[in-house]
């Protein structure tokens, strides 16, 4: 387990309203699920992978990269040998057991290259949203909505590095012990970690004792709370709100006109791409440039 | 208007399902701005007294009570929903369990959002505190990056920030190294003169806090022992609990002297005043320039020794490591530890030792130049492989406890390394080691249960039943009152006697000075001094024990208690016989 992927709030502090640093990320998840086009899509991807380096996630982005890879080859193996639905055939392959005869089609090829877009771009806006947000700020601003919600939501949320630094430690424990962790098939490796999940939850149970002890000491559990914040709006967030609203109204437009229309299935439709897919996807990725290229961190 | 913040009467508490009482009816007050320190073994309810002054005992833990906890003359019962908070704070032992929020500002305004303070006033009071303890420039930081030190400071300015009348703290620089551990205890000392805060505090450490105490209270089973001024405990305590003085008392009580200082000064001037000497003011305290250069000498040519480290059970050298975010913690670390021998490795927080030590275990791998074990390279070795021939002890005890009994536990242990379990001659050697350790009795209790001192020797004796060659401990004195480290050094000497060798990370100077054959100094990555306790500790500012702060400029080879007690019967001898 890598703590460095769980090292939330450690990263620079950007002077945008907590709600524009949630809602862009939003923003580009919901866009990546509504959009077809590949046009649109890559460029969407492009932004992204852009926001992340700005917002100071692109080495937990990479570290994300590395343990969904195989999810990443899975959804195109999957989407290839299942899809019958594709006409353009590329290959036709063996007959296998309860898939059948292997057609290798263009059309499911594409789809799937547009999943795994899609997919990245999901990682990017995770990756960003936890780079360039801290949780004590994305969640002072549940706070002001469901207080008591947003404690437990950051209790769990310090939980996960808490757990990846206690399992590595447990770990090392275990392996000077005696214990090989490494060695042999899965099987042997699971089993070999079996004493580290006792240790971790005797561990994690005494820990919230104590972690519940030190809170009602500070009065927690009197019942309502005030909330905390020094979330401020600029015109900077201004700026940021326009462009995301602008780039919304776009993509209504955008499937209005059909310049966003994509059919995989039984052929492509919208091949070659029509020039307005190409203006449009163009001016809804510079719109969303817009909040990471005025992005700025504070000084510390 | 009383004059008590806090008063105990005829308080008595049963912890669910203890078969004991754990507080045995206490009448007990505390003053308005008193610094009160309260001192005892482990076990003896001084955590639970802290606890039955804020209502956290019966509230948060259940349980039997019997009397009255007051604040300001008002049963705590009569506070509402922990409103109680607001009037008494209390700062916890480990600071990694008491931060709640991933920020430093957040976190201060934790408490102030639990008792519905309003916006505007919050951040006048965020602000105030972080000037207060100067961490402005870490508000913004994840508590989970910051340092132990650290970590406390904002612990106690996020209860400080409630504005508390009365402070209460249990063992709060117990994880520390000494230089951090003085400057909270320095901030304490200081919100209570300036700001007339009521402080409760309880320590094991009472060299590092009898000073700063108006008042000292020590509780034995449950009841007050005794209750008074700091001189009167000195007296108690060398008449009645040996184990609660402080070294610098414990020298005077045990050379047979009427004095009983509890400060280095206040020894000091009486040591000076037998040698006929002024105590030393000088940086050099006396020594000469030609001894202190010809101890340089001797030091370096230690550390770049090409033979001797023939015969060395754990060789370093130039081991350079940096961890994957960047920071290089070994900066061309040279290092011999010879077999037989019991090595202190002392140095500040971030000097690189538990990091050494783990290279000494093959846990990490030099990225540059080369560690051995026994002649053999760590490079190719996997930690399981060491298991049997280096036992390896962590700072975290609860780590290697998980099964059902502590038979169990040692059980596991020896089958990992194809040692027998079961057998006579097996469960023979399991109970020796318990027995050596004072576990007997707790053979077939959950490790878990025990106490925390228990607790470090059981995960000792689980490292032990794989009969190693050598140990090297983490921190093994932390949580321990001082009969068990007495205990424990004890242990460690005989199995350095039987041939074993020991190497220890500690911030316990005084451990150190006691037992130590051998001491190493970390600093920046490298070990930058190496040498005998005596020579390597006599002079220290933050490494030196309290003996050899006493003795320093009239006799500076003394560390050890037993070595002043010595040097202290000859001065008075000296002075009968002038």
């Amino acid at each position: 387990m890598n703590r460095k992927l769980f090292s939330f709030g450690s990263g620079p502090f950007f002077r945008y309203h907590a709600a524009t640093l949630t809602v862009y990320p939003m923003l580009l998840l919901f866009l990546a699920v509504a959009l077809q086009h590949p046009i649109f899509l890559l460029m969407l991807l492009a932004v992204s992978v852009l926001a992340v380096w700005r917002g100071g996630g692109l080495s937990a982005f990479g570290t994300i990269l590395r343990y969904a890879w195989p999810l990443l080859l899975l959804i195109v193996v999957l989407n290839v040998l299942v899809s019958k639905d594709g006409a353009t055939v590329l290959w036709i392959g063996p007959n296998l057991f309860l898939l059948g005869k292997i057609r290798l089609t263009m059309e499911a090829l594409l789809f799937s290259g547009v999943m795994v877009v899609r997919m990245l771009i999901v990682l990017a806006a995770g990756a960003l949203f936890v780079a360039w947000l801290s949780p004590d700020r994305s969640l002072g601003l549940l706070g002001r909505i469901a207080r008591r919600s947003a404690v437990t939501a950051m209790m769990t949320t310090r939980l996960a590095p808490y757990l990846a630094e206690q399992s590595e430690q447990i770990g090392d424990v275990l392996r000077t012990r005696g214990v090989r962790l490494d060695q042999g098939g899965p099987v042997q490796r699971i089993a070999a970690r079996k004493p580290m999940v006792s240790v971790l939850l005797i561990s994690a149970l005494e820990g919230s004792w104590q972690v519940a002890e030190a809170m009602e000491a500070r009065g927690y559990g009197m019942g309502r709370r005030t909330s905390y914040t020094r979330e401020r709006w600029s015109r900077r967030d201004g700026l940021a709100w326009a462009a995301m609203t602008a780039a919304v109204w776009l993509t209504v437009q955008s499937a209005w006109s059909g310049w966003s229309e994509f059919v995989f299935y039984p052929r492509l439709i919208g091949w070659p791409f029509a020039g307005g897919a190409w203006i449009a996807a163009l001016v809804l990725g510079t719109l969303l440039l817009v909040p990471p290229l005025f992005a700025k961190r504070s000084r510390r | 208007m009383t004059r008590y913040d806090l008063q105990l009467e005829q308080f008595t508490y049963r912890y669910p399902d203890a078969p004991r009482l754990t507080l045995d009816r206490i009448d007990w007050q505390v003053e308005r701005g008193e610094f009160v320190l309260l001192a005892g073994p482990s076990g003896c309810g001084k955590s639970t007294l802290l606890r039955a002054l804020n209502g956290l005992v019966p509230e948060f833990y259940g349980g039997e009570i019997g009397g009255r906890a007051l604040f300001r003359g008002r049963p705590l019962a009569e506070f509402p929903n922990r409103s109680i908070a607001r009037h008494v704070g209390m700062v916890f032992q480990d600071p990694e369990k008491q931060l709640v929020m991933s920020e430093v500002e957040r976190e201060i305004a934790f408490g102030l959002e639990n008792l519905l303070v309003p916006e505007s006033e919050m951040r006048r009071r965020v602000a105030e505190v972080m000037s207060f303890f100067d961490l402005t420039a870490l508000r913004h930081r994840a508590t989970a990056d910051l340092s132990g030190g650290e970590k406390q400071k904002v612990a106690i300015a996020a209860v400080m920030a409630l504005q508390p009348d009365v402070l209460l703290l249990d063992e709060p620089t117990s994880q520390l190294d000494p230089g951090a551990a003085q400057e909270i205890l320095d901030l304490i000392k200081r919100m209570n003169e300036e700001l007339g805060l009521t402080v409760v505090l309880v320590e094991q450490r009472l060299d590092r806090v009898l000073h700063l105490a108006d008042r000292i209270v020590a509780m034995h089973e449950g009841r007050i022992d005794y209750d008074g001024e700091p001189q009167g405990f000195a007296r108690y305590a060398s008449e009645q609990r040996p184990e609660l003085l402080p070294p610098v008392t414990k020298l005077f009580a045990d050379a047979g002297r009427p004095e009983r200082p509890l400060t280095v000064k206040a020894a000091r001037q009486t040591v000076a005043s037998l040698a006929g000497v002024r105590p030393a003011a000088d940086p050099n305290g006396g020594e000469s320039d030609k001894r202190s250069l010809s101890r340089f000498f001797r030091n370096v040519r230690r550390m770049f020794r090409g033979g001797e480290s023939e015969g060395a059970m754990f060789e370093a050298r130039d081991v350079r490591y940096a961890y994957p975010d960047g920071e290089e913690v070994l900066k061309g670390l040279d290092l011999d530890i010879l077999p037989g021998r019991l090595t202190a490795i002392l140095g500040p927080n971030g000097a690189g030792k538990s990091t050494m030590l783990r290279h000494l275990i093959a846990l990490l791998k030099p990225q540059e130049g080369r560690v051995r074990i026994d002649g053999q390279e760590t490079s190719c070795l996997d930690p399981a492989d060491l298991a049997g021939k280096v036992g390896y002890l962590s700072q975290y005890p609860a780590d290697y406890l998980f099964h059902e009994t502590l038979r169990a536990e040692c059980e596991f242990s020896r089958r990992l390394i194809g040692l027998p379990v079961g057998t006579e001659e097996a469960e023979r050697e399991i109970d020796a080691v318990l027995d050596g350790l004072g576990l007997l009795a707790a053979r077939d209790r959950n490790p878990r249960d025990l106490s925390g001192g228990e607790r470090q020797r059981a995960a000792l004796a689980t490292v032990l039943v794989q009969r190693p060659d050598a140990l090297l401990l983490d921190e093994p004195t932390r949580g321990l009152d001082s009969g068990q480290k007495d205990r424990l050094g004890a242990w460690l000497s005989r199995f350095v006697e039987d041939g074993g060798t020991v190497i220890l990370i500690t911030h316990d100077v005084e451990f150190a000075a006691e037992y130590a054959q051998e001491v190493v100094l970390l600093d920046d990555g490298e070990a930058v001094a190496h040498g005998a306790p005596q020579e390597m500790l006599a002079r220290g500012l933050f490494f030196a024990p309290q003996t050899g702060r006493v003795f320093r400029g009239v006799d500076d080879r003394i560390v050890r208690l037993a070595d002043g007690v010595a040097a202290l019967r000859n001065l008075a001898g000296e002075e009968e016989s002038r």
